[in-house]
């Protein structure tokens, strides 16, 4: 069990950080689905089964596939590759990598410092999930219901194409719309 | 908890959200008409307005009290009063929407700053994390949507992007931060996470939990250093979402930072007072309070737009509420929401007379704004009157709110010696706010005593325009004779909730 975690935890690493540090849209996908996979087998292997299947099918399956489309249909091309490896100069990520790398080790050392119980190892399944969704969280469940469409009523204007320019009705003068 | 239950707690947001789908419905069967805007801007706003003023009738009639699901949703005085401030202050930015130039989609417009609303009053209306989360992201969205509703102005597109994407990683750092609280404490409701961490005392893990959730409320209410998105938002958005953005959002954003650390952080406070500093939240809200009073205000004096201006100032003046916040008493927390209240409105109205600056004179440089008090003289004097107010001189509201900040800084933290523990942050907040008249004063320079250039158009205002910011102006002198209007039931509510 721990190997296996270990394992798993290691390839979630090494993909997420190559989705970072890819600089083709496709190809950093594919090493993001990936790591959900890796992501997926690590909440089975601590109890969470449910969760883990939750993983695969809708980011690994759904979401991911449609950034593919997405990316696809968007034509992202050697130019957009290029562009992406300009941004990737050290001059960028050598600061917040700075950051990041003082957070990582911050963290690291508290949780090794903490005195943590074993983590229990009882498995929850889809009955459980289920009934803490339609019981005590049932409002947060329709909260994020409210959450999706709030955005996508932004992302239904957002993907607009606004063929003409705004309205003018004051006389033709400019300003802020 | 059942249904009817649930459905009579969230009644004043789901009258928000059924009035904002009625305009999206509106706009969508104009949509063969949308060559003319104007009737479509004002059958969309009427209705908004409608939907509002129900939404707070609402919450004024309605009696229920108390709080379900684990405090999922929780309604008090407290909470009624802010969403009834967050409505009010949605409302004027909906006539701001109103007076800007017609756009397309604008019923959508509309529809998204209500969800902004709806996000807003949630954050307000709880105690337990994941609902928190989510009225953020509500709230967070909408407001990502507005700044760059202009899409054909490329810095409104600009201001979008760093908005969203400092927010989305504040996000992220908030939801890593309130993950190891939870851990931490086992619980997701805010008063059980007090007990714990009164119980357990300042571990590691805690820490590093506390530092990454403040990293995602110090972008909300714009502190130093997670300020960098503010100026550009501000000047890039359109001036109702800006408005929105600076009034609303940061209302919201320190009524639950307070709830936050009073509450849940209760216990974990530590300590500023000089030369005894103890590990714990206020230290790191003193730090931010310290480093944003004299970022803000110092920026603030060199910037020649007056959106910037507001900007940097609205970061100062995050400031100075964090100061009395950290003194966690019922008494400083009253203080820091009527001061933020205040500071909601006069910027709400500063923003109100920026936005008729703007459409006279398509611009907002301190130069457009000269000669203003020949041209629209109620205008202008409402300027007076709001910035007057922020930069705290009596007898104006911001005088007192800056007045009851300070009093009660003072009195809390005491040093080993007697003396009052925060007196440093104190002194450097009098300081800054000396300074910060000279920049209010550079702006009603231009208003009141320089001549338009010749041939500078017109500034004209519209009636709804001038209506809103005289509003404005006045609530903001009747709060300066009589604060305890305001102060009154909020310490009232204060001491109900604490």
């Amino acid at each position: 069990m721990t190997v296996a975690f270990y394992i798993t935890a290691a390839i979630a690493l090494l993909t997420t950080m190559r989705v970072v540090t890819h600089t083709n849209a496709v190809h950093a996908l594919l090493y993001f689905v990936i790591s959900l996979l890796s992501v997926a087998l690590m909440f089975y292997l601590i109890g969470a089964p449910f969760v883990a299947a939750l993983e695969v099918i809708i980011y690994a399956g759904a979401i991911m596939v449609l950034f593919l489309f997405v990316i696809m249909m968007l034509n992202v091309g050697e130019e957009h590759a290029r562009q992406e490896r300009d941004w990737l100069s050290r001059r960028f990520w050598a600061g917040p990598g700075v950051l990041c790398a003082a957070l990582l080790a911050i963290t690291a050392w508290v949780i090794i410092e903490t005195a943590h119980p074993s983590v229990g190892h009882e498995v929850v399944g889809a009955r459980d999930v289920g009934a803490s969704l339609f019981g005590p969280y049932l409002i947060a469940v329709q909260l994020a219901a409210l959450l999706l469409l709030g955005g996508l009523v932004g992302a239904s204007h957002l993907r607009r194409h606004d063929r003409r320019t705004p309205l003018r009705t004051d006389g033709g003068k400019g300003g802020e719309s | 908890m059942n249904y009817i239950e649930f459905t009579v707690f969230l009644l004043p947001e789901i009258v928000l959200l059924v009035t904002a789908l009625a305009v999206i419905g509106i706009d969508c069967a104009r949509r063969g008409k949308a060559a003319t805007g104007a009737g479509g801007t004002l059958a969309s706003a009427s209705l908004c307005a409608a939907g509002i003023l129900v939404a707070a009738l609402i919450i004024l009639i309605m009696p229920q009290e108390g709080r379900i699901a684990g405090g999922m949703l929780v309604l008090d005085p407290l909470t009624r009063l802010f969403k009834l401030v967050l409505l009010a202050m949605t409302l004027v930015a909906v006539l701001m929407l109103m007076e800007t130039r017609p756009v397309r989609h604008v019923g959508e417009n509309f529809a998204v700053m209500l969800f902004a609303a709806i996000g807003m009053m949630l954050v307000v209306g709880t105690e337990e994390l994941l609902v928190l989360f989510i009225g953020l992201e509500l709230t967070g969205i909408s407001l990502y949507v507005l700044v760059g509703f202009a899409r054909s102005d490329i810095r409104s597109a600009e201001a979008a992007l760093k908005y969203f994407l400092f927010g989305s990683v504040s996000a992220a750092f908030l939801l890593f931060g309130l993950s190891l609280i939870y851990g931490f404490s086992g619980s997701t409701e805010l008063g059980e996470i007090g007990v714990a961490m009164q119980a357990g005392g300042m571990e590691p893990l805690l820490a590093v939990g506390l530092v990454m959730t403040l990293v995602g409320f110090g972008f909300k209410v714009a502190a130093v250093p997670f300020h960098l998105w503010a100026p550009d938002v501000y000047q890039g958005a359109p001036a109702p979402a800006a408005a929105l953005v600076a009034s609303a959002s940061k209302v919201a954003g320190f009524f639950i930072l307070a709830k936050v650390l009073l509450l849940g952080f209760a216990g974990a406070e530590g300590g500023a007072a000089w030369g005894g500093f103890q590990p714990g939240w206020v230290p790191l809200i003193g730090v931010m309070a310290a480093l944003s009073m004299v970022v803000g205000n110092l920026a603030a004096l060199v910037q020649n737009r007056v959106r910037r201006l507001l900007a940097y100032s609205g970061i100062g003046h995050a400031g100075f509420m964090l100061i009395a916040l950290m003194a966690a008493t019922p008494a400083a927390l009253a203080s820091v929401l009527f001061y933020v209240v205040i500071y909601g409105l006069t910027t709400l109205g500063a923003f109100g007379v920026v936005t008729v600056v703007l459409r006279a004179r398509e611009g907002d440089r301190l130069s457009d704004f000269a000669g203003m008090s020949r041209q629209a003289p109620l205008l202008s004097f409402s300027m007076l009157i709001f910035f007057v107010s922020l930069a705290g001189l009596p007898p104006l509201a911001g005088f007192f709110g800056k007045f009851y900040l300070f009093t009660s800084a003072m009195g809390a933290q005491a040093a080993p010696g007697g003396q009052p523990g925060m007196l440093w942050l104190v002194l450097l907040a009098l300081v800054m706010s000396a300074i910060s008249l000279y920049y209010y004063l550079l702006v009603l320079k231009q208003i009141f005593f320089v001549e338009a250039a010749e041939g500078t158009p017109v500034i004209r205002a519209s009636k709804t325009g001038t209506w809103t910011c005289s509003i404005l102006a006045a609530a903001t002198i009747v709060l300066g004779c009589y604060p305890g209007i305001l102060l009154g039931p909020i310490r009232l509510a204060v001491g109900a909730a604490f």
